[in-house]
């Protein structure tokens, strides 16, 4: 600030800061602005020029009105205002706009504990109506724990409008899982998404913004529910518009028989193009095959938006996505066609898994008492040689005993060996056989043996390989479900946040 | 003006062109350089004669002959690692811009006859802090300090705005320059300009619409650009530079491919397709900043053009259509941004003229840290959380709480990020502040991080401990790609052995480095003329009489404005 100027109001009262009278246009506002920033200049009085322009912008958002041009950050805490219940704000007796930074992770966690209580539809509503404020992650977590009641409720209510906006005006923040959770109530909101992803701003949006771009999918999918292909028709705007019309006209095809689509709990966390993989694992043979031409189609016909989806996923979900596409393949024919059948794009990626699946990482995690057991062993074997051999020296005195020692280490070596290898074996195999691995994974159904049948009917491999192929493919499996459903590295310098 | 702490000058230091001016007396005096041009090439090379480094135009002559001896636009390039090899030195970006500096600092010396160590520089809108921290580095090694850094389209509209300084109006400024392209939302009221959005494209510009052309004209002569030589691409680069300006005013033009010199007549209408893709790339950013500013095409009173690649034909009619509204040309679309650089280093030196002027900017990209988020009941890391966000007025502060993710987590680790991807992988990393001393317990929220974000794009970190109120702070640390402070003072120590003097720099250096690039490419009785001439310039060089010396420099000087027809490379 410069010296001998006068120090700025302390109010936190906008229009008291300009010194704007009630009723003042925003050419008045815009003018009291220009005079203190005037004297407050950015690059003499920082702090002060902050004040005066967070109190500018605040002003004439209020005469401006509307969302429309509004910061993201500010566009949240006013339509915590806007839609807040009363009864659910004043739950801890602050409003929404005094809530504690975490309050809104308090309030998942709230929610998540009435729901397993048993809560009713419109307590639970009202819990999650005074959550809409916060993070876009954490709603699409209360999405995913409301009942379907509670979702139907707040639609009722009016508390859907904001996420389409929000998707807007977090481009790069919660957009595809807000969307995501919408899918929620596909068949009551497919009209409005529809009308959303068609208008002018949305389609603005995409344009630009390759995440917008993903978004739409979400709502053309969803979309694709209830509405004629032509509908899509529209939509070859967009830069990729064919990929987005063939990528819904597979959905589509795929969604007439929705009624025998199952959702498998644990899958959430997929992109929606894997998602909508694994719903069909749990479909018909008859739709499963037909939706397995219609995915060798979309592969074929868009292989670049695939594999960009693709890439924006770690090693490991990448993995599973491939063994999905994979094991889906194989499950489609072996019941029908032999594997040697198979159409081009679907013999290259079962190949394609095979390669992979050789090239895995070998180690798996046992549980600690396995391990310990194993251990135990180990040690076991060793004290017996070890005594083996001081009743030895005890005998036939020390001489006699130091030439014993060679090929007993030798022998203690290849036991060690033996016993490790044989432990792999046996405990990977024992827990394919009692089905411990995920033997449905991805919802397939498919098991261990079938997997083995399918790879000896083709003619791919050899006998022998057979068996460890399978393994390995299993392995590598397990693997990637592991570690793609166990939480990422805790190194103890990363930080988490729920503050607004 | 401080007179004691002497002038702040104004530098656009562009991609392709560079330009120096002060204010003084109520208005913008951009000044010449040696060669009483207002621009100056941001060329640099090593010239084999004397040993010692060229600035401007008889570098950019030097590179023509011999591509190895020097380097151009290697602004697009600043704050990255790469080495450009300049004769038998290896230098980067930032020491290369250090040298044009430089040498704009002598061009500003000779003019006000006063030594000048103060500056504002203008750097692209879409610049990432990377870069505008290599860019201030430039100017530390070529002795300049920076007041500030202003983003190009402010500046331009800056400039634009003190033309219209009693008119209340929305603009854009569409700055197409040599490298970038920046697009920018402006509000003017009551002598406030206020810059409302921003965006821009920093790998987009006139030498893209040269590489474009050049490309076309490879394919018409079935020609791979492989299996040109180093120096009959640069070349080509410099012909069809020449080209893309005839085509700006022609309906076609000749160029001749070298090596194969093959004849290629090349119409306007074939380069507007060659042009076709790039042309599309200029609307992204124009909805972005439209979109950013929350302003549509049709409230905009005006679109201000600036910089060189605006002044062709084919950019003007996209602009068009595009928005829907005839744009403003420039008279000097090149020194539009030096102007307003130097009307901003006028404010910075609190001049009396400007004292009823304010400008706001606002922060082009957002700025954040690297968070765990809780998603159901799994913690996935490596999202990326804005604290000051794009489009935010600068100089903002702002503050979040964050937490451990574990029990009796002692130590946290902010990995300070910029961009707007969502996944901080796909951002770009400014640095690292570790908070030690967590106080054991229970993941909870521990920390208040602050992000102070000043005019000149420059971060500071702080963070608090909440039970301890221990503090922590940080102006970030670059990383690798740019000048440590031990490699600064060996810039620094380097660019004073090599650099050349501006007293010792003759104009005959330049005259004969342009007189070499044109006798290459002419043949017949128009070589043996030049020829001719520059031997006479050569012997008179030798006799050291300034009489001679002068009219042999006349003949040779106006031989080559003949044989250069009015286009200068």
């Amino acid at each position: 600030m410069k010296s001998g100027q006068p120090p700025l109001l302390e109010t936190s009262d906008p229009a008291e800061l300009l010194g704007i009278h009630a009723g003042a246009s925003l050419r008045d506002v815009k003018q009291a602005y220009a005079r203190l920033i005037k004297l407050y200049r950015p690059e003499r009085a920082p702090q002060e020029f902050q004040r005066i322009h967070a109190a500018f912008e605040e002003l004439s958002r209020r005469l401006a009105g509307g969302y429309g041009h509004l910061p993201a950050r500010e566009f949240r805490s006013q339509r915590v205002a806007q839609h807040a219940p009363a009864q659910a704000a004043t739950e801890a007796g602050k409003t929404a706009a005094e809530r504690a930074p975490d309050s809104a992770q308090l309030q998942a966690e709230t929610f998540a504990t009435r729901v397993q209580g048993g809560a009713s539809v419109q307590e639970l509503a009202s819990i999650w109506a005074s959550g809409i404020d916060r993070d876009l992650d954490l709603v699409a977590v209360m999405f995913e724990l409301s009942p379907p009641a509670v979702l139907t409720h707040l639609a009722d209510a009016g508390h859907f409008a904001w996420p389409r906006l929000a998707a807007r005006s977090f481009p790069f923040r919660g957009a595809l899982w807000t969307l995501h959770a919408q899918t929620r109530l596909a068949q009551r909101r497919c009209e409005e998404l529809l009308a959303e992803a068609q208008s002018e701003s949305f389609r603005e949006a995409a344009e630009d913004d390759e995440h917008m771009r993903e978004a739409l999918w979400l709502p053309l999918t969803v979309a694709a529910w209830d509405q004629p292909f032509s509908v899509f028709e529209p939509f070859t705007w967009a830069m990729d518009g064919q990929e987005l019309s063939a990528g819904a006209k597979t959905f589509h095809q795929a969604c007439q028989l929705r009624e025998q689509l199952k959702r498998v709990d644990g899958w959430r966390w997929l992109p929606p193009g894997f998602s909508e993989l694994i719903r069909f694992g749990r479909v018909s043979p008859e739709l499963r095959h037909e939706l397995l031409l219609s995915l060798k189609e979309s592969l074929d016909s868009r292989p670049q938006s695939w594999w960009r989806l693709c890439e924006q996923l770690s090693h490991e979900q990448k993995l599973l996505g491939f063994y999905l596409l994979a094991t889906l393949a194989m499950q489609g024919l072996t019941n029908e066609a032999p594997l040697g059948a198979l159409p081009q794009r679907q013999r290259e990626l079962l190949e394609l898994s095979i390669k992979d699946a050789r090239s895995a990482p070998r180690s798996l995690s046992y549980s600690w008492t396995s391990n310990a057991l194993m251990v135990s062993v180990l040690l076991c074997i060793v004290l017996i040689c070890v005594l083996v051999h001081r009743a030895y020296q005890a005998a036939f005195g020390t001489g006699a005993a130091r030439a014993l020692l060679p090929p007993l280490e030798w022998l203690l070596g290849t036991i060690v060996i033996l016993v490790v290898l044989a432990r792999v074996q046996t405990g990977l195999q024992d827990r394919f056989a009692r089905g411990t691995l995920r033997t449905d994974l991805a919802g397939t159904g498919i098991g261990y043996q079938q997997l083995v049948d399918a790879l000896a009917a083709s003619d791919t491999l050899k006998p022998k390989t057979i068996n460890s192929t399978a393994l390995k493919i299993y392995m590598t499996l397990n693997l990637a479900v592991h570690r793609s459903l166990r939480a990422p590295s805790r190194s103890g310098n990363s930080v988490s946040s729920y503050t607004p | 003006m401080d007179s004691a702490l002497g002038p702040i000058i104004g530098i656009d230091l562009g991609t392709t062109h560079s330009s120096v001016g002060v204010f003084e007396s109520g208005t913008v005096r951009l000044l010449p350089n040696v060669h009483d041009e207002l621009l100056t090439p941001s060329a640099v090379a090593f010239d084999q004669a004397s040993g010692r480094m060229l600035v401007g135009r008889a570098a950019k002559d030097i590179v023509a002959l011999d591509p190895t001896l020097g380097a151009l636009c290697f602004k697009r390039r600043i704050g990255s690692a790469h080495a450009y090899a300049v004769g038998p030195h290896q230098l980067s970006a930032t020491e290369l811009s250090a040298y044009v500096l430089d040498s704009l600092r002598g061009d500003a010396e000779r003019a006000l006859r006063r030594s000048v160590n103060r500056c504002v520089i203008s750097v692209p809108a879409y610049f990432a802090e990377p870069q505008r921290m290599a860019t201030r580095q430039a100017a530390a090694v070529a002795g300049l300090v920076v007041e500030r850094l202003i983003n190009e389209p402010t500046a331009a509209a800056l400039a634009h705005g003190m033309v219209a300084r009693s008119a209340e109006s929305t603009f854009m400024v569409f700055d197409l320059g040599g490298g970038t392209l920046d697009v920018c939302i402006m509000e003017l009221f009551d002598g406030v300009l206020q810059v409302k959005g921003v965006a821009g494209e920093s790998q987009l510009g006139g030498e893209d619409f040269t590489a474009a052309l050049a490309a076309l004209a490879l394919g018409r002569a079935h020609i791979a650009a492989e299996s040109l030589s180093l120096k009959e691409t640069v070349t080509l680069h410099r012909r069809v530079e020449l080209l893309k300006r005839k085509l700006s005013r022609w309906p076609s033009a000749e160029l001749v491919v070298p090596g194969r010199e093959v004849t290629l007549v090349i119409s306007a209408e074939e380069a507007d397709t060659a042009y076709a893709p790039l042309l599309e790339r200029l609307a992204t950013p124009c909805r972005s900043a439209l979109r950013g500013a929350g302003v549509a095409a049709r409230d905009l009173n005006e679109v201000l053009l600036v910089g060189g690649a605006t002044r062709m034909p084919c950019v003007q009619r996209h602009v068009r259509r595009l928005l829907d509204r005839p744009p403003t040309l420039q008279a000097d679309p090149e020194l539009t941004v030096a102007r307003g650089a130097t009307l901003h280093a006028g404010m910075c030196a609190m001049d009396a003229a400007l004292e009823d002027r304010v400008i706001t900017d606002v922060a082009s990209h957002s700025l954040g840290v690297q968070v765990a988020q809780l998603i159901g009941t799994r913690l996935v890391s490596g999202r990326f959380f804005p604290i000051v966000e794009r489009g935010t007025v600068l100089p903002a502060s702002r503050s979040e709480v964050f937490g451990t993710v574990e029990r009796n987590q002692h130590t946290i680790v902010l990995r300070v990020f910029e961009g707007e991807a969502r996944e901080v992988k796909d951002n770009v990393l400014l640095g690292e502040l570790s908070i030690d001393g967590v106080p054991p317990g229970n993941a909870r929220n521990v920390v208040e991080v602050t992000f102070t974000y000043d005019l000149s794009g420059i971060l500071e970190v702080q963070s608090r401990l909440l039970e301890t109120e221990q503090l922590c702070a940080k102006l970030l640390a670059r990383d690798g790609r740019t000048l440590q402070r031990q490699e600064l003072e060996q810039a620094q120590a380097r660019i004073t052995q090599l650099k050349m003097d501006p007293a010792e720099r003759p104009a005959y250096r330049e005259l004969l480095a342009r007189a070499n690039v044109l006798w290459a490419d002419l043949v017949g009785d128009d070589r043996r003329a030049l020829g001719d001439a520059m031997r006479d310039f050569e012997a008179a060089m030798a006799t050291r009489t300034p009489r001679v010396f002068s009219a042999a420099e006349a003949v040779l000087r106006s031989a080559c404005e003949h044989f250069e027809t009015g286009e200068r490379w």
